[in-house]
């Protein structure tokens, strides 16, 4: 069983603060509590909206264990809030029930939805709250405050920009995905064509550029990176003048 | 000075010289748990069927290279549509099966309201458990699969390990079974959508396969297995059930390992 | 007000093996609104009358969500209610969390009965002063139970708790037996009318003292207040009492109820 010769796959991260050494010339069988599980998270905002997109790869090792795992959750059901988890999936689910847990309870308490910045700064708490024993999992939150599409990106122990972002990408393909996102929605390094040195302003992306953006940076993913692919789960948070709503959209990827 | 729990009560080395310690169970620290599995049981494999589910595991339990026992159930009914099945460490399983699941399901019969847990919930209560476990760095060294039927009456198939991570797929299996059965079964049984148009032979056939594959390549396996297949009527679990039509004429085709002189 | 000296606590008998204490608590809900609950093959519905205590002050809650299948209505004291309601919310959460599964209505009516009960044995505690009318669904379909202070629980057809609900409870023990089959819209009218039963003289159902909430096999609790409530009121037709009225009232009359529903054949005048 692959378990029972884990291999350190994360050896990087987090420094592992469980050292026994046996004083035979044995070296000890060490279990990690962690493991990989790969796929990619992606969100961009636009003006009055966000999208927030996963892969449905759930792999561990060179194994691909489901194709149809989704990583983008909604966090109540009449809520704009939606997060996305990467990174170990026993603790990007438990992040999720937890953020579901409390959305609920907070309309229960206030008779209201609970807030994107108040959420973030929740997300933030609980994952810090762990500081010690660090819920390994990446997390990308979005929604829709004062009309306008937000989105907070999370380190494991809930570092988070309180003004938002305009863009992230988190697990294994964010490496490959941020330069492009920084060239295509921040427009780094773009000039006006024949112009000496003009950039090309930046400005807040229409709604289907951005999932054409999104479906682009998968499935380039999907080519370079073994962990990434078999599905893309697209949800678009939109507040549409009066309301809001949430759309899923699945599309597929590459299965190799 | 030494000031850890296991000193605690036990004379000073610097005034009534050293203190042999080498009878106390561990010197490590305050609580030992299990740090790896001792006892163990090898793959379990099970694939959806339109109308079901069919699941396998062998008979075996080994103890290290050494096939210590071989009449070890790996396989639970839970309830009227449901089982779960579990590899790696032996006692966990039985602390599970007969410990754990026993009294859930004898608590939830004494409540008498018509009201039974089915295969979701049995697992999503054990994720659960194995999740906490692990988060408190004290696994129950296991890796199970959960089969039955959801909400919906659709066939339902699930799996989680001793770190608590859980997918589900139309074709799953633990241990060596995700290496050697999984890509059988995938033929099969790609994507949910596939599941409809097979037949419950067909998935028991295809299990069966795999329990021969496995056999032939996984040295902690064996040639007598539980069989499980899930359909309306409930749950059809045989335990013992022989390999059939075993052959090792391939092995003479093997070549790489040994000292071949062609 | 009437002494003796078995009710100091709720751990005594009286010679007669009552609880002083226990009864007490049941006048309490006496003393609160009243709340009407009532089941159809396919829908539970709760309907209540919110008081308020002053002109400038707001209505007091009646109905509490508790679950997306689940909620209840109290008559009697509010923070009693709200205490209880947490603990269902907490017992309905790990049942999702740990089982994935809702809570079954009668389990977390149980709990809360257990809860209650312990109250009735130990001494320095007291009963809960409030009754509750629990709505929800389950995989066995729609369920009105009410709850007691003093641990007891059943599961009824058609329930009226709090002041002057023998009324409503009157309606209901003439119309339950068209309940199974009557649509959504059709069993909340039955529950406005009942509800209609136990106002006080000269006053009627407004949309600022009516809630109501329904739920229903694949449906999941809504509660309307407020403005919401207009709707259903319009349905009702007449919301004004018949208390002291001479003529009997024909809710037929209104023409946009159930023609399903017989009318009651006498109402009851008394206060």
């Amino acid at each position: 069983m692959a378990y029972l010769h884990t291999a350190n796959i994360i050896s990087d991260f987090p420094p592992s603060h469980h050292h026994h050494t046996s004083a035979g010339p044995f070296v000890q069988h060490q279990i990690t509590p962690y493991t990989n599980n790969g796929g990619t998270i992606l969100g961009i905002t636009g003006e009055d909206f966000v999208v927030l997109a996963g892969d449905t790869r759930h792999s561990e090792g060179y194994s691909i264990n489901s194709r149809t795992e989704k990583k983008v959750h909604r966090l109540g059901k009449e809520s704009s809030l939606v997060l996305a988890t990467v990174g170990f999936g026993a603790d990007a689910l438990d992040v999720v029930e937890t953020m579901k847990r409390a959305v609920e309870d907070y309309k229960f308490h206030h008779n209201k939805e609970m807030s994107p910045p108040a959420a973030a700064q929740l997300l933030m708490t609980i994952l810090y709250s762990n500081r010690f024993f660090p819920k390994y999992a990446y997390c990308i939150l979005v929604g829709i405050h004062a009309g306008k599409g937000v989105l907070y990106s999370y380190d494991v122990v809930g570092s988070y920009s309180k003004s938002g972002e305009r863009r992230a990408a988190a697990g294994a393909a964010s490496d490959l995905i941020v330069p492009f996102l920084d060239n295509q929605v921040e427009l780094k390094n773009q000039y006006v064509p024949y112009a000496w040195e003009e950039e090309i302003p930046v400005q807040p992306l229409p709604m289907e550029k951005v999932r054409r953006l999104v479906k682009d940076a998968f499935t380039s993913a999907t080519e370079r990176h073994i962990q990434v692919g078999d599905g893309l789960q697209i949800i678009t948070v939109a507040a549409s003048g009066v309301g809001w709503g949430v759309s899923e959209e699945m599309y597929e990827l590459k299965k190799d | 000075m030494n000031h850890t729990p296991e000193n605690w009560g036990r004379p000073r080395d610097d005034i009534y010289g050293f203190y042999d310690k080498s009878f106390l169970q561990n010197t490590g620290g305050a609580q030992q748990h299990t740090t790896r599995p001792v006892v163990t049981g090898t793959s379990v494999v099970a694939l959806k069927y339109n109308g079901g589910v069919v699941m396998a595991a062998d008979n075996l339990a080994s103890y290290g290279s050494l096939a210590r026992f071989t009449d070890i159930k790996r396989i639970k009914q839970v309830g009227d549509h449901t089982i779960v099945g579990a590899g790696g460490d032996i006692s966990d399983m039985q602390y599970l099966f007969d410990k754990l699941l026993e009294s859930v399901l004898i608590k939830e019969e004494y409540q008498n309201d018509g009201h039974a847990l089915r295969a979701p919930h049995i697992y999503s209560y054990l994720a659960r458990v194995l999740y906490n476990r692990r988060c408190k760095f004290n696994f129950l060294w296991n890796s199970i699969l959960v089969a039955g039927y959801d909400d919906e009456k659709k066939p339902f198939l699930a799996s989680a390990d001793l770190l608590g991570t859980r997918f589900s797929s139309p074709a799953l299996a633990s241990g060596y079974g995700a290496q050697l059965a999984i890509p059988i079964l995938r033929k099969i049984a790609p994507d949910e959508a596939s599941v409809t148009k097979i037949t419950k032979e067909q998935a028991i056939e295809a299990i069966k396969l795999c329990m021969k594959v496995l056999f032939y390549r996984d040295a902690r396996s064996m040639n007598k297995y539980s069989l499980a297949v899930i359909s309306e009527e409930g749950v059809d679990l045989t335990h013992g059930v022989a390999l059939e039509n075993e052959s090792w004429k391939f092995a003479e085709t093997v070549r790489g390992y040994g000292a071949q002189t062609v | 007000m009437f002494r003796n000296s078995y009710d100091n606590d709720s751990v005594t008998f009286s010679p007669q093996g009552r609880i002083f204490q226990v009864e007490y608590a049941l006048e309490a809900i006496k003393q609160g609104s009243a709340a009407v609950g009532l089941v159809s093959n396919t829908h539970a519905v709760l309907v209540a009358l919110k008081r308020n205590a002053e002109e400038l002050g707001s209505y007091q809650k009646k109905v509490i969500k508790i679950d997306s299948h689940l909620g209840l209505a109290l008559a009697g004291l509010a923070p009693d209610a709200r205490v209880l309601s947490n603990f269902m919310r907490q017992q309905s959460m790990s049942s999702r969390l740990i089982y994935a599964r809702p809570i079954p209505v009668a389990r977390v009516v149980n709990a809360i009965a257990d809860k209650a009960q312990v109250n009735t044995q130990t001494y320095g505690r007291r009963p809960y002063g409030v009754g509750l009318l629990i709505a929800g669904v389950d995989e066995t379909g729609p369920h009105l139970w009410e709850f007691q202070p003093s641990g007891m629980v059943l599961e009824y057809k058609g329930a009226a708790i709090g002041a002057r609900s023998q009324s409503a409870r009157t309606y209901l023990e003439r119309n339950f037996e068209l309940f199974p089959g009557l649509s959504r819209d059709e069993l909340v009218v039955h529950g406005l009318r009942a509800l209609r039963d136990s106002l006080a003289q000269d006053k009627s159902l407004t949309s600022a003292n009516t809630s109501v909430a329904v739920v229903g096999i694949g449906e999941e609790f809504k509660l309307y207040d407020g403005d919401e409530v207009t709707m259903w009121l319009e349905k009702v037709g007449d919301v004004g009492s018949s208390r002291g009225r001479t003529e009997i009232e024909q809710p037929e009359a209104s023409g946009s109820g159930p023609t399903a529903a017989a009318a009651p054949d006498t109402m009851d005048t008394t206060d």
